[in-house]
């Protein structure tokens, strides 16, 4: 039993050792294979194991290790070792430290020490330490560094930049600050001279009212007779009066021309007719002075684009002043075409205004010695503002003559084309734009067809078109400018934004189907359409057109294109729609046989438009309208509501006035169903 | 029987040789000097005319007229307005409101009369 007992002792020693031995080669095969440098410290702070990773990284033998004074292996000193190891054994679990590896070259190797201690039974047998090469964190970390220390540098630069930056930002301010001071300053000034002009206007017609009154009662002989003396003078007086009345109104208009309050605004005006309008009104007191207004307008002009009541003061003033100074002979209105400009010329034979007066005819209140015919007296100030309207037109305005010899006044007018015109609206626009950083869109919309049009609904017909084409300045509400550019082009001014052209364009394009859809019985029409924002184009007036120009889009290529789905229950009725369309040009279409397929249909493809009968099987139109309207993707498709014979005429009628649905009925007209379609598209 | 005008003008000379004008041409005329008396004496004297000054002390002219416009009995009452201000907005936006007709200060006596002949229906 005993020996047995040893035996079995014996064998499980054997047992024992195997498995020791087993568990030994175990771990080396696991040290070795460590990437990691593994060491083993002896309680006497000799080494006890070193790992291959270890020897690798050290560059020594194992014997040349084992057993040797830890110290040997590490930078630091024994007692920076010492404190480091305490605190491993304090810790009594793993403990990171930061320690230096001296090779045997003598290179010092930064390593992260995770150590350990080893206990058997509750002494310490030893510590293990497995310790990560740091040197590429090292390297990271001096990059790091280095990378700081010129952002760093940067920084300090930037700084220097930043506060310069400031400084000129700060001066800027300042600048802005009193430029906006001067700009409030100017623009208060302007207003206080306005309130002025028009107080002052004010305040001095209202005393004026009861003198003028009060003569003229007594000049009636309501207050009691009057001498004929003192008739005379009363008379004097309430002509005084009302020439102060009128150089009160000269004056506001000088102060109005002068501030540019009131800009022009030209229009398309018509020179000979506005000529012999002025003639007429000055006809009676002609007659009465036996004066003979004579014209010499050449035949080819007629359309100028001026300031209509602007131009008329002008020839106003020129020809009042004329018969005034005339006793005898003629007065002659001519207008001359001189290439580039218009020349404009009020002449007499009156008693002419000597040389040395000439420049200074035009200054406020310079009346010069010049024998007043009857008449009103005159202001000072005819001459003056004639000047300042001629300047807003872009013209010149002079005198010639001598004393004795009559005069003539001259003033030119530049010639303008629509489209110089349009460029100068636009320039306009482009210099608001700038000024107030402000967008602005051009859009442009050409009739494709003019010359096929021209045959057909004549020029009248297509000025009528254009006419109502202005109107689309309704699709607004603030005031646009709409220009005919040529006779089949015109332009729209609008301030709309760059991300709201889409939306306007629409309108736009929507307005001008409108007024197709009254004008063309035929749908024959069709147009293209371009646009450009401010600042597109480098922000140049003609870069701006050229851009809308260059980028014309066929309405008509475009709607073609468009997707058709036609609901009817009938097949040969949505056939004979289908060839009614293709024959148009239409070609994208789909089409469906009762509501629900129509519905199933429109979600997975939407078409532009729905031609809907609205008997139809499985689910009526009505409600096929009602579902589309309740879903954000579908409530906005056009539908064209097809109507036979057999449909409640009168609900259909309730239907379409409150949901404001077109409706065909069957039999249709071709013309007015392909008109529908395209203005629904 | 001789029509009523109601002259409404914060400048008493103003009324005075307005009144001894239409006076003279056999209207009978009341005075008021500013909106309020204005809307009392319409209510009181029921005026066959008005002329109305557009800018007064107490609510302006406007005033008066859009609050004649809104009683039965005034509002068919034909106002002609009269002003010192030399704004032609000003005389189309009262012509636009309804106004029978309007009369810029200074005013021309022959034009006057003849105007408010016209607002009586006397032409």
């Amino acid at each position: 039993m005993r020996s047995g007992r040893g035996i079995r002792k014996k064998i499980v020693l054997k047992e024992e050792q195997g498995e020791i031995f087993g568990q030994k080669v175990y771990l080396e095969s696991i040290m070795s294979s460590m990437t990691d440098a593994l060491i083993v410290i002896n309680p006497d702070a000799t080494l006890r194991l070193v790992n291959k990773a270890a020897l690798d990284l050290l560059g020594y033998k194992e014997d040349e290790l084992i057993g040797q004074p830890m110290g040997k292996i590490f930078l630091q000193e024994g007692d920076t070792l010492h404190k480091y190891f305490k605190k491993i054994i304090i810790a009594g679990v793993a403990y990171n430290v930061g320690l230096t590896f001296l090779t045997k070259q003598g290179n010092g190797i930064p390593v992260n020490l995770s150590g350990a201690l080893i206990q058997q039974e509750g002494k310490i047998i030893g510590i293990v330490g497995v310790a990560r090469d740091m040197r590429w964190i090292m390297e990271v970390i001096s990059d790091l560094e280095k990378k700081d220390r010129e952002l760093e540098e940067r920084s300090k630069n930037l700084t220097r930049t930043q506060k310069a930056m400031l400084y000129m930002m700060g001066d800027l301010d300042i600048a802005k600050k009193e430029a906006e001071k001067v700009s409030k300053g100017l623009q208060k000034l302007d207003r206080f001279k306005d309130e002025l002009v028009s107080t002052v206007s004010h305040e001095l017609r209202t005393p004026m009212t009861s003198i003028r009154e009060t003569i003229s009662l007594m000049l009636d002989g309501i207050l009691g007779e009057t001498t004929e003396k003192q008739r005379g003078m009363l008379s004097m007086c309430l002509e005084d009066i009302d020439r102060l009345g009128r150089i009160i109104n000269n004056l506001l208009d000088v102060s109005r021309l002068e501030g540019q309050k009131e800009g022009i605004k030209k229009e398309s005006v018509n020179l000979t007719v506005l000529v012999e309008n002025i003639i007429t009104s000055f006809h009676s007191l002609a007659e009465a002075k036996g004066l003979e207004i004579r014209r010499d307008i050449s035949p080819e002009i007629t359309m100028v684009y001026v300031d209509k009541d602007k131009i008329m003061q002008v020839f106003d003033n020129l020809l009042g002043n004329a018969l005034k100074f005339t006793k005898k002979g003629y007065i002659e209105i001519s207008i001359k075409d001189k290439g580039k400009e218009l020349e404009c010329a009020v002449s007499d034979t009156g008693i002419g205004i000597a040389e040395e007066h000439l420049p200074e005819i035009f200054n406020k209140f310079v009346q010069i010695e010049r024998v007043d015919g009857p008449g009103e007296k005159g202001t000072g100030l005819g001459l003056a503002i004639s000047k300042n309207i001629v300047e807003l037109h872009q013209g010149k305005i002079w005198a010639e003559g001598a004393l004795g010899k009559g005069a003539k006044f001259i003033f030119t007018l530049p010639k303008q084309s629509p489209e110089e015109v349009l460029m100068e609206g636009i320039e306009k626009r482009v210099a608001s734009a700038k000024r107030e950083h402000r967008e602005f869109s051009v859009f442009v919309v050409r009739l494709d067809n003019y010359t096929d049009l021209l045959g057909k609904i004549k020029e009248e017909g297509i000025k009528e078109l254009f006419s109502k084409m202005l109107e689309i300045r309704n699709v607004f509400k603030e005031e646009r400018t709409i220009t005919l550019k040529k006779n089949d082009e015109m332009i729209i001014l609008a301030d709309v934004n760059k991300q709201d052209v889409p939306v306007a364009s629409a309108r736009i394009k929507r307005a001008v189907k409108e007024i197709f859809l009254e004008t063309d019985k035929e749908n024959e029409m069709s147009f293209s359409y371009g646009y450009a924002t401010y600042p597109d184009g480098n922000g140049s007036t003609k870069g701006l057109l050229e851009k809308a120009e260059s980028g014309f889009i066929s309405e008509r290529e475009e709607r073609l294109k468009k997707h058709i789905m036609i609901v009817d229950d009938d097949p040969g009725m949505v056939t004979m729609i289908k060839k009614t369309l293709q024959s148009a040009g239409y070609s994208n279409f789909s089409d469906a046989g009762d509501g629900k397929e129509a519905l199933e249909k429109i979600n997975v493809a939407i078409p532009d438009l729905l031609i809907l009968d609205m008997k139809i099987p499985l689910m009526n139109g009505y409600e096929v309208i009602g579902r589309l309207k309740e879903n954000v993707e579908t409530k906005d498709i056009p539908v064209l509501i097809i109507s036979g014979c057999a449909v409640e005429i009168e609900r259909l009628d309730r239907y379409v006035a409150k949901k404001a649905i077109p409706v065909l009925e069957k039999p249709w007209d071709v013309h007015k169903f392909r008109a529908l379609v395209a203005y629904l598209l | 029987m001789a029509k009523k005008i109601l002259i409404v003008d914060d400048e008493p000379h103003i009324v005075k040789a307005l009144a001894l004008r239409l006076k003279a041409n056999n209207y009978d005329t009341v005075a008021a000097y500013d909106a309020m008396q204005a809307m009392k004496k319409a209510v009181e004297e029921k005026p066959d005319l008005i002329i109305l000054d557009y800018k007064m002390p107490a609510g302006d002219g406007l005033t008066v007229f859009e609050n004649l416009q809104r009683m039965c009995d005034l509002g068919i009452v034909p106002v002609i307005f009269i002003t010192a201000f030399p704004d032609k907005i000003v005389k189309n936006k009262v012509m636009e409101m309804g106004a029978a007709d309007f009369i810029m200060k200074p005013f021309d006596t022959e034009d006057l009369l003849n105007k408010v002949k016209k607002a009586l229906g006397d032409e």
